[in-house]
């Protein structure tokens, strides 16, 4: 497998918070709750984004994230002390994210990507300037990428995500999706072909 | 793309942009570096993409910390319901279950097996007792079913973590075990064939997970997870405890018959 074009960076943490993490598991570990405040207020933040990249919405992503403290709370005594923190509750979240997107499957709508161009070509217009300001053009490529995350169901944007940030395999993702190979692929494909729609006339206009 | 002068599909382009064509990838990439038109679309492909990573990270409102903290504290201060702590404060909890499932299970076959050498008692006592034996095996069955679909579906649903999580699973399903066989044999004392092969089948899955290495391999819990699915395991313990929890509801009253106007 091709190694993980664009991945979150999960920050290499530093000697020194590597130290903390360690006292605040310690302290947890030989009794008191307490002191878990300073892993989340170390690492939630990061948490967030995680869980926001997959979820798509920030009420969804606190709730995952939530959940991913409280599972890792309960969970602290396995935790294996030469680990790093930071990449425990990364995993965790993206499991916590994968079984918030599972649990509401059935509620998944389709968008179909020719509703998808109308909309967003209505919407956001691509300014051909021959040179546009630097950051009416960062604003611009925002708001198509917003639009166009927007327009994926749910499974599409998980599925998505989890292969294009977090590097995961096709098979990984249908595993964890409980979805099939193909249905996978297809999950993916969608995804794919509403954010070139979102994104093209973009990059077109850059080449132009 | 089987033909190395057609060109590439967008799916096909996906697939290798992902490195996920592994055995049509050198066969893809000799084609795009024959063909322009395909190389360029992967190029406009991967431009596309890049923007991607430009995407808002929904960054959490200032004080977020301190907000989630408020929220996760109750529940870390809070002791979990009992019926939580049956199910994942280890062994000592799980033995208990087992002990309660024991007793339950040790009254039902005394009353059981006392039914035919005592002495004969009125009709009416046996009667308004026999359902009464059987309502406790279907409560405690109940019971049992629920915790061992849990430790089923986290078998069956464990990713990245799994592998460490089930060293709780073993623990646990080596106490269902013991259970499971009481539950068992008072299901086959009872005559109840459906409730026997399920229970049976169960016993089976329960020892393998029970029985299961410390370092088991993810080919070899994939193994596991195939034949729990292969024998519709979940499906049918959940039927199975759907059924007993209709036989709990009461039955509705007979209506009354000859009534005059």
């Amino acid at each position: 497998m091709a190694a993980p074009p664009n991945q979150i960076t999960a920050h290499p943490s530093n000697r020194q918070m590597h130290e903390s993490d360690r006292a605040a598991i310690a302290a947890v570990t030989a009794g008191d709750p307490h002191a878990f405040r300073a892993l989340v207020d170390r690492h939630s933040r990061y948490a967030h984004r995680v869980a926001y990249r997959i979820t798509g919405n920030a009420p969804d992503a606190e709730d995952v994230v939530q959940d991913a403290f409280l599972k890792a709370f309960r969970q602290l005594s396995r935790f294996e002390a030469r680990a790093d923190f930071r990449t425990w509750i990364h995993k965790i979240t993206v499991n916590c994210a994968i079984d918030f997107i599972r649990a509401r499957r059935h509620r998944e709508t389709a968008h179909d990507p020719a509703d998808l161009e109308r909309g967003l070509t209505a919407d956001v217009p691509v300014s051909h300037a021959p040179a546009p300001d630097r950051a009416l053009l960062s604003s611009e490529i925002s708001a198509r990428v917003t639009a166009g995350l927007g327009g994926l169901t749910p499974l599409e944007r998980a599925a998505f995500m989890l292969r294009h940030l977090e590097g995961r395999s096709i098979d990984e993702i249908g595993t964890a999706l409980g979805l099939k190979t193909e249905a996978t692929k297809n999950s993916v494909f969608r995804a794919v072909r509403k954010m070139r729609i979102a994104l093209e006339p973009l990059v077109d206009a850059r080449h132009d | 793309m089987t033909d190395p002068l057609t060109h590439a599909t967008h799916d096909e382009l996906v697939l290798h942009y992902y490195g996920e064509d592994a055995a049509d990838a050198p066969r893809v990439a000799a084609h795009l570096r024959a063909c322009a038109s395909c190389q360029a679309s992967l190029d406009r492909l991967r431009h596309t993409l890049a923007l991607v990573d430009t995407a808002d990270e929904g960054e959490p409102h200032a004080g977020y910390e301190a907000t989630l903290w408020a929220r996760l504290q109750d529940q870390l201060e809070a002791p979990p319901p009992w019926w939580r702590r049956l199910t994942t404060d280890g062994p000592v909890r799980w033995a208990m279950a087992g002990t309660l499932a024991t007793v339950l299970v040790g009254a039902f076959l005394a009353g059981w097996l006392a039914r035919d050498v005592t002495a004969p008692t009125p009709a009416p006592s046996e009667a308004s007792v026999a359902p009464l034996r059987t309502r406790v095996l279907i409560v405690a069955v109940g019971d049992h079913l629920e915790r061992t679909q849990m430790v089923l579906s986290e078998v069956m649903n464990a990713g990245d973590l799994g592998l460490a999580e089930l060293v709780g699973d073993r623990a646990r399903a080596s106490d269902l075990v013991a259970a499971n066989r009481l539950f068992r044999q008072s299901a086959e004392l009872a005559g109840d064939a459906s409730m026997d092969e399920v229970l049976e089948e169960l016993e089976r899955v329960l020892v393998e997970i029970a029985n299961a290495p410390a370092d088991l391999s993810a080919t070899e819990l994939d193994a596991l997870r195939d034949r729990i699915e292969r024998r519709g395991l979940v499906f049918r313990v959940r039927v199975l405890s759907d059924d007993l929890r209709a036989r709990q509801q009461p039955a509705p009253a007979a209506q009354t018959k000859g009534s005059t106007s």
